[in-house]
């Protein structure tokens, strides 16, 4: 019988210790650990709800089109926390069309690449000319290819419906949406 | 909780809980209208709003629009009438995954036909109201 339960001193360091089955507590290592006090236990930053409102851009005639161009909001930490912290997010919003061809921010991840925006590529019915990003838009010929303009849309063309972009004070989350976004946050600090 | 909200419309911007009431220092620093909710553990932004006369959260009312009818003859001049609506909504209106159109409403009627047979669905967004959906079909 292995002793198991330690609490005290344990080599140089003092804390709370339980070994699993059949290891010596005083010698096991990190893996042989049920549970150990060594392990740091993140500490909450904050957590909450954070909304962006569409940004709009006029597109030819007529008014701004929501979703045209890039929106952000910012939480801050209200220190410094260095390494940045773990920020976990998710998000939603009734309605992520893009418009494209615009030459605006637009969150755009396109065959292992970033792009500032996207272009509709007509292929097969030239009069189709939405300009807005969904089930219609127009493929490029190949799947995944890149003819003669890196940003065409292709099969692979895939979108970055929102980022957070985490810095040692704050975060910053972007996005391109057409309705009002809502971003569940957790921040947390190792 | 620190809730940040619009000072002019009393929107939500955002919720944050875990740090310090010191922290409201620095919203105010960043230019932010904001308050501090000790007793409110969660607060969803798209269903409230902060009375910023009074500073306390607010639910968000159903928009009093109507629509007269959900089906209506493609290439009709009739269409279907959606009325109530608040000067300074914005509308959309999408058919399929293509924004057929996306506006701000400076008059309460708004008339929606269609050359074609499709199948629509509007939006009307305003501050303080929880979004009006409705889906009108043209057949």
């Amino acid at each position: 019988m292995v002793d198991r339960v330690l609490r005290g001193r344990r080599g140089g360091d003092t804390g709370f210790w339980i070994s699993k089955p059949g290891y010596d507590v005083k010698t096991a290592t990190i893996m042989q650990m049920a549970f150990t006090s060594d392990a740091i236990t993140p500490q909450l930053v904050a957590k909450g709800t954070t909304s962006i409102s569409p940004a709009y851009a006029s597109f030819g005639a007529g008014s701004g089109i929501a979703g045209s161009r890039m929106s952000s909001t910012t939480i801050s930490y209200g220190r410094t926390i260095s390494p940045p912290p773990l920020v976990a997010s998710i998000a939603t919003a009734s309605s992520w069309r893009l418009p494209l061809n615009l030459q605006t921010s637009q969150l755009g991840y396109l065959w292992n690449s970033w792009h500032t925006y996207v272009f509709e590529k007509y292929w097969g019915n030239p009069n189709i000319l939405d300009k807005i990003y969904g089930r219609d838009v127009q493929m490029s010929s190949e799947p995944g290819s890149t003819i003669g303009n890196a940003n065409e849309v292709s099969n692979e063309w895939c979108s970055a419906r929102f980022t957070a972009d985490v810095g040692t004070t704050s975060v910053v989350f972007r996005a391109n949406h057409s309705t009002t976004l809502y971003i569940k946050y957790l921040i947390l600090e190792a | 909780m620190f809730i940040t909200y619009s000072a002019d419309t009393g929107e939500i911007r955002s919720t944050i809980s875990g740090p310090e009431e010191s922290y409201g220092a620095l919203l105010t620093a960043q230019g932010e209208t904001w308050l501090f909710a000790p007793d409110v553990l969660s607060l969803d932004p798209s269903t409230s709003y902060v009375n910023v006369e009074t500073r306390k959260i607010v639910e968000k009312q159903s928009l009093p629009v109507s629509v007269d009818r959900l089906t209506f003859n493609a290439g009709s001049e009739g269409g279907a009438v959606i009325s109530g609506i608040p000067v300074g909504a914005r509308i959309s209106i999408m058919c399929g995954d293509t924004m057929q159109y996306s506006g701000v409403a400076d008059e309460p009627d708004m008339r929606l036909t269609s050359p074609v047979a499709a199948i629509y669905q509007v939006t009307i967004a305003a501050e303080r109201f929880l979004p009006w959906h409705c889906e009108v079909v043209a057949e």
